[in-house]
């Protein structure tokens, strides 16, 4: 090859060319949009001043009027709830049906494909068929529960502020749950099968095997699944919108309804903003943890 | 109990759980197929029946013409398909360029790009509205394209990326050899070997595009310009809803993608860590 140097630079020059296009897209469509939000969070910007283009700076008013409502708190609140919850269900279900699905059994193939589903059917659509199954007057779940004796009345599983956001975390559960079950295959597959032989033989029992082989062996995985449930659960705005879009009275508003709903149903952009940002803020937490992860594993 | 007993118990075990599970992942499924072919008393009636008793395609026809689908299936094929188009292509080229190439910077840009799927929409819906209104892209499904580009590009250009990395570098060391430019071996030599890759890439992107709703849901008021998740939206009346009907666009929206999943579902799984396409 050419010398050193003057390699390295015309490499350097080419692979810059090569990556220039899709980076000032990304610049344009993410990073300025990004730091116009920013920008909002901190001016009074409304749907009726929006045309003038010249707003005026609050500072942090439009944080702490966010902060004075009650409603956003009990978006807070829902936030942890939702996703705590969801973490929890999803990444035992899925750990399970993984652990399932990599027995040699007869037909495996076509669990593994069942259990795809709800992860193929797109989210408008999950939604609107557990809605309707939710149906107060017609659902199969109240004709279920009462025919089983659970209920001796139909309960309005999304009206009532007892139920609804329990009632949203089993459907988003149930649309989460293979991601999480197809990563931790995945891993399961590249555990070598002797280890487990070995193992038996020597006589270890199976919750032996899983707790001091198995889940130490998937560490990773397990932990990639878990941060990105965690992010996908944080900004799952589909589940909560097509349901109830947050109600009744909030009781399953979480902040990407929340703040959807400050900007396009209030109106008011730079309090929209503001609520964006603090999400932006926590996730980037999230996102950075994931971003170490990945980096370790290349 | 003697060993053999006891390992077909465990089996059986076993059996009842996979079943458990279908059950629980299937039902839903199931359950939006049979509403779309039962006739509306059959789902009003106490007890509902669980088979129809009466097959009835008719709700696919209904929702089709008059409830106008076939226009925003098009509407959803333009997006999606554009999306994919215009985030495969950039991304062919800056995948080959952080795999091969030495780029200052470089890492800093593909943990932004990672960095940037994790971005709540609603956090760029904001100014995205703003900034449409500015370029008069509302209400435009062009606009549509641009927006979904935000999260399509930087899961194509991971994707990409780690499958030039899987690819031998002789490839295009022999290309070069023999008098041909980089692009010229991208194009001619990287390219027809790399296409399971590139058809992993471009399937995400078709299905995140395809499946977005908030983006079409606030951008788009004209009701000819909807795609399919926001017309299923659209169908649910504030005092009753026709459900049959419901489903049996819920149906049609799933189809393609189910389609497309099936063809290329090895692809997907294994390309999976590089980028959330959870939903």
């Amino acid at each position: 090859m050419v010398t050193g140097r003057r390699n390295l630079q015309e490499h350097g020059l080419m692979g810059l060319a090569l990556v220039l296009p899709a980076m000032l897209v990304l610049v344009a469509v993410v990073l300025y949009p990004l730091a116009r939000g920013i920008y909002m969070s901190f001016h009074n910007v409304t749907f009726l001043n929006l045309a003038q283009g010249n707003h005026l700076f609050v500072g942090f008013q439009n944080y702490l009027a966010v902060f004075a409502k009650p409603a956003f708190w009990t978006a807070v609140k829902n936030s942890a709830v939702w996703t705590v919850a969801n973490l929890v269900f999803q990444m035992a279900l899925g750990l399970g049906f993984a652990l399932l699905l990599n027995q040699p059994l007869r037909g495996r193939g076509m669990f593994r494909s069942i259990a795809l589903i709800p992860w193929i059917v797109p989210s408008v659509v999950a939604v609107l068929t557990w809605r309707w199954m939710y149906d107060s007057g017609n659902g199969i779940l109240n004709h279920w529960l009462m025919r089983l004796g659970v209920l001796d009345a139909p309960v309005n599983w999304l009206g009532s502020v007892n139920t609804v956001l329990w009632s949203i975390i089993a459907e988003s559960v149930w649309k989460g749950t293979p991601f999480v079950m197809v990563l931790l295959l995945a891993g399961l597959q590249s555990i070598q099968s002797e280890l487990y032989e070995a193992a038996q033989v020597d006589g270890a029992r199976n919750w032996h095997i899983l707790g001091l082989i198995i889940l130490p062996l998937l560490k990773r995985h397990l932990a990639i699944a878990a941060i990105l449930t965690v992010v996908y659960t944080l900004n799952n705005f589909n589940a909560i919108w097509l349901m109830t879009q947050g109600g009744p009275l909030h009781a399953s508003e979480i902040l990407v309804t929340y703040a959807y709903k400050t900007a396009f149903q209030d109106f008011n952009l730079g309090q929209a903003s503001a609520i964006a940002v603090i999400i932006f803020i926590f996730l980037s937490l999230v996102a950075t943890l994931y971003i170490s992860v990945v980096e370790r594993g290349e | 109990m003697t060993v053999p007993v006891r390992k077909a118990l465990a089996a059986a075990g076993k059996y009842v759980l996979l079943l458990l599970m279908a059950a629980f992942c299937g039902f839903p499924f199931l359950w939006m197929f049979l509403t779309s072919v039962k006739p509306a008393p059959e789902l009003y009636r106490t007890p509902p029946t669980f088979l129809p008793e009466q097959w009835v395609a008719a709700a696919y026809p209904e929702v089709w013409v008059n409830g106008r689908f076939v226009l925003y299936f098009w509407n959803s094929l333009l997006v999606a398909g554009f999306t994919t188009l215009l985030a495969v292509a950039l991304a062919t080229l800056a995948g080959y360029g952080f795999a091969r190439f030495r780029i200052p910077g470089g890492r800093a840009m593909l943990l932004v790009m990672l960095f940037t799927q994790m971005f709540p929409a609603v956090l760029l819906a904001i100014p995205y509205y703003v900034l449409l209104r500015q370029l008069g892209l509302l209400n435009s499904l062009s606009g549509l394209v641009l927006v979904n580009t935000t999260f399509a590009l930087p899961l194509a250009t991971w994707t990409l990326r780690n499958y030039f990395l899987t690819m031998p570098k002789e490839l295009e060391e022999a290309a070069l050899v023999d008098g041909c430019t980089r692009l010229g071996a991208l194009w001619r030599v990287i390219l027809p070997v790399a296409r399971p890759g590139v058809m992993a890439a471009a399937i995400f992107c078709f299905i995140n595009a395809w499946n977005e709703f908030m983006f079409a849901n606030t951008f788009i008021s004209r009701a000819a310009l909807r795609t399919l998740p926001v017309a299923l939206h659209g169908l649910i009346g504030q005092y009753s809803t026709d459900w049959t009907l419901l489903m049996a666009g819920s149906v049609i929206t799933t189809l393609p993608i189910a389609a497309v999943f099936l063809l290329v579902q090895r692809h997907l799984v294994s390309g999976l860590s590089a980028g959330s396409v959870k939903g």
